[in-house]
């Protein structure tokens, strides 16, 4: 549900905005003159406005396609990331969007066709390397699609780079460019999971486990290629049993030889974004577990990230062979 | 207070008169630098600041300190204003989602409230009164003062503008009259009266983030803390109610003497707790 439409005046007449506006035939969009005005403002609860969201369409002015951080990978020597949202539909506890901006509307960039060029100049500079482009770090590739038309627009062009792989992160169930769609093999949906008994508690309207298992399994026998992730390792009573429950009923629903890539991430912030998250949240569970500063993270203990990593990949190596496996954590 | 708190800020008695009978205010005792009311449960505020962006801005200023909720309020600036012709009717009510000042460049906007039942537009803030009716937004006096200064202080989604046109060309000007205004806001008293549950229902919100943990004063009348074990005090009686709601903490910590075990005695026992997911 969308609370207000804002539309930057310099894009009014984008054919995108245009279509997206028929979506919305009963919003009287207002229009600004930069997304800041809204987004960026000081004093903003991000826990009301998540609550009412307003969409801004706005069109991003440089920095199309960034470095991942360090650690932030899946097997290839360069890593790039690329934004064409802020912000998500689904309201996940832990989700580190909200120590990141300070409002909660969704800024949706329509100028696809600058991020497209940008991702063409990064390949061909990076001729005869191996490459992998992440969408989905600033949002869900795909909880938006409906709207933003994202996905059918970029897989055709990913699809002319089989050198080159695409991650589209998502918790989605909605699918429907990829259902209608011939697989592409350098491409990788990649799902977030945890077990269904903790994602129904922190895992605020995103789709159920069920319904991801299921997605996940209808994508695989098409032929997709899926990313499992793992990320971020909730700690609580019985975890290891939670866990050894997931990754049986995960790979009871998968056929193996789709999976392309699993990676587990522990939960960790940056100090100062959990400060801001913490502030608006107080009361959230699991970020009032045991989590302690290291360095300039806020994560669990030593021990307990080190136990539940080993742990579960001890696990998933029984269902799947050492080269899937690939750490994700996104040092910052 | 957990139902929340609403401050009104007036420019003029006649605008602000059906509202303190409507909702049962009365003025405060004692000598104030504006009238203020309040109602018998305290839970709803109201100022008559005057004309113009100054008094607007001294009157939140004002209230902001005499309110013990101001900071978590939900805060309207109401009142009639100009209109251009094509903007609406006389007696027509207004959200305000954008809003300027005449003299530079800087715009605001306001925070659009969930299920708003009511038309929206822009105004501009003048600092005199103006009879150019060409234009197609709301004018007054005093809009700009007040969210300036209201939105350094509080959350943008606790703070709305709301508007009734009370001229839209030279002709109409000269029937605003004291009564024509009472009149006006007595039409759209049915509306305030369902904005304030919307205002209610976010300052909640914001009241129960920002309310102070549960046992805090009593443990600090007590004994002393220092100001970071104050924080670190806190933090950990939040996390006790988020993780033992049916477990009182006075008699658990009622013999201890000093803030270093008080807080050694909540860390230990929250650290050694297991999160239960099922
Ligand atoms: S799905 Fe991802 S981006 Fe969306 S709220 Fe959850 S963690 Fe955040």
């Amino acid at each position: 549900m969308i609370n207000q439409i804002y539309i930057e005046n310099e894009i009014k007449d984008h054919p995108r905005v245009q279509s997206i506006l028929k979506k919305f035939k009963r919003k009287k969009p207002i229009y600004i003159d930069k997304y800041a005005s809204v987004f960026n403002k000081k004093n903003q609860n991000f826990r009301i406005q998540k609550k009412y969201p307003s969409l801004i369409l706005s069109q991003k002015k440089a920095g199309y396609v960034l470095k991942t951080p360090a650690d932030f990978g899946i097997g290839n020597s360069h890593n790039f990331y690329f934004s064409h949202m802020y912000n998500c539909l689904y309201d996940c506890e832990y989700c580190f969007l909200q120590g990141m901006y300070s409002s909660a509307d969704y800024v949706l960039f329509v100028n696809f066709e600058d991020f497209e060029e940008e991702i063409k100049e990064k390949i061909s500079f990076l001729k005869n390397e191996k490459v992998t482009f992440f969408s989905g770090y600033d949002c869900d590739s795909l909880a938006f699609e409906k709207i933003s038309g994202f996905v059918k627009y970029f897989l055709p062009i990913f699809k002319k780079f089989p050198n080159v792989d695409i991650e589209l992160r998502t918790k989605s169930t909605q699918m429907d460019p990829l259902f209608s769609m011939e697989p592409i093999s350098n491409c990788v949906v990649a799902f977030s999971l945890m077990p269904t008994e903790i994602a129904k508690k922190v895992d605020h309207k995103a789709p159920s486990i069920e319904k991801r298992i299921n997605t996940i399994s209808e994508l695989a026998s098409m032929g997709w290629k899926i990313g499992l992730r793992f990320d971020p390792l909730i700690h609580g009573e019985n975890w290891k049993i939670l866990y050894s429950n997931l990754f049986e009923n995960v790979f009871k629903n998968i056929d193996r030889k789709v999976i392309h890539s699993i990676t587990l991430g522990p939960l960790r912030f940056p100090k100062d974004m959990f400060k801001k998250i913490i502030s608006m949240n107080p009361r959230s569970k699991v970020l009032s577990d045991k989590l302690v500063l290291r360095g300039n993270k806020i994560s669990y203990s030593n021990g307990i990230e080190q136990e539940m990593q080993s742990f579960c990949t001890g696990l998933l190596k029984d269902y799947s062979p050492d080269t899937l496996f690939f750490s994700c954590k996104g040092n910052f | 207070m957990s139902n929340g708190c609403i401050c009104w800020v007036i420019a003029l008695p006649s605008e602000a008169k059906t509202l303190i009978e409507e909702f049962k205010m009365f003025p405060i005792q004692g000598d104030t630098l504006f009238p203020v009311y309040k109602n018998k449960n305290e839970d709803e505020w109201l100022i008559i600041t005057g004309v113009g962006q100054l008094n607007a801005t001294s009157g939140v200023s004002y209230l902001y300190s005499l309110c013990p909720y101001a900071r978590t309020s939900f805060w309207i600036n109401f009142g009639i204003a100009g209109a251009g012709k094509k903007v609406g009717k006389i007696g027509d009510i207004f959200f305000i989602n954008e809003l300027r000042n005449y003299d530079y460049d800087k715009v605001h906007y306001p925070f659009i409230l969930p299920q708003l039942k009511i038309k929206s537009a822009m105004l501009r803030t003048y600092d005199k009164p103006q009879n150019n009716y060409q234009n197609s937004f709301l004018f007054d006096m005093e809009s700009w003062g007040f969210y300036n200064i209201i939105q350094r202080k509080i959350t943008r989604e606790l703070i709305a503008i709301i508007k009734i046109i009370s001229d839209n060309s030279i002709k109409t000007i000269s029937s605003i009259s004291k009564d024509f205004v009472k009149k006006l806001v007595k039409e759209k008293v049915e509306y305030l009266v369902s904005l304030k549950d919307i205002g209610y229902s976010l300052s909640r919100i914001e009241m129960e983030r920002k309310k102070e943990p549960y046992l805090f004063s009593d443990i600090t009348k007590n004994i002393h803390f220092t100001f970071s074990q104050r924080e670190q005090l806190k933090k950990f009686l939040i996390r006790w109610d988020v993780h033992f709601p049916k477990r009182p903490l006075f008699p658990e910590i009622k013999d201890l003497k000093d803030a270093k075990s008080v807080l050694g005695y909540l860390e230990s026992s929250l650290d050694s707790h297991i999160l239960k997911w099922e």
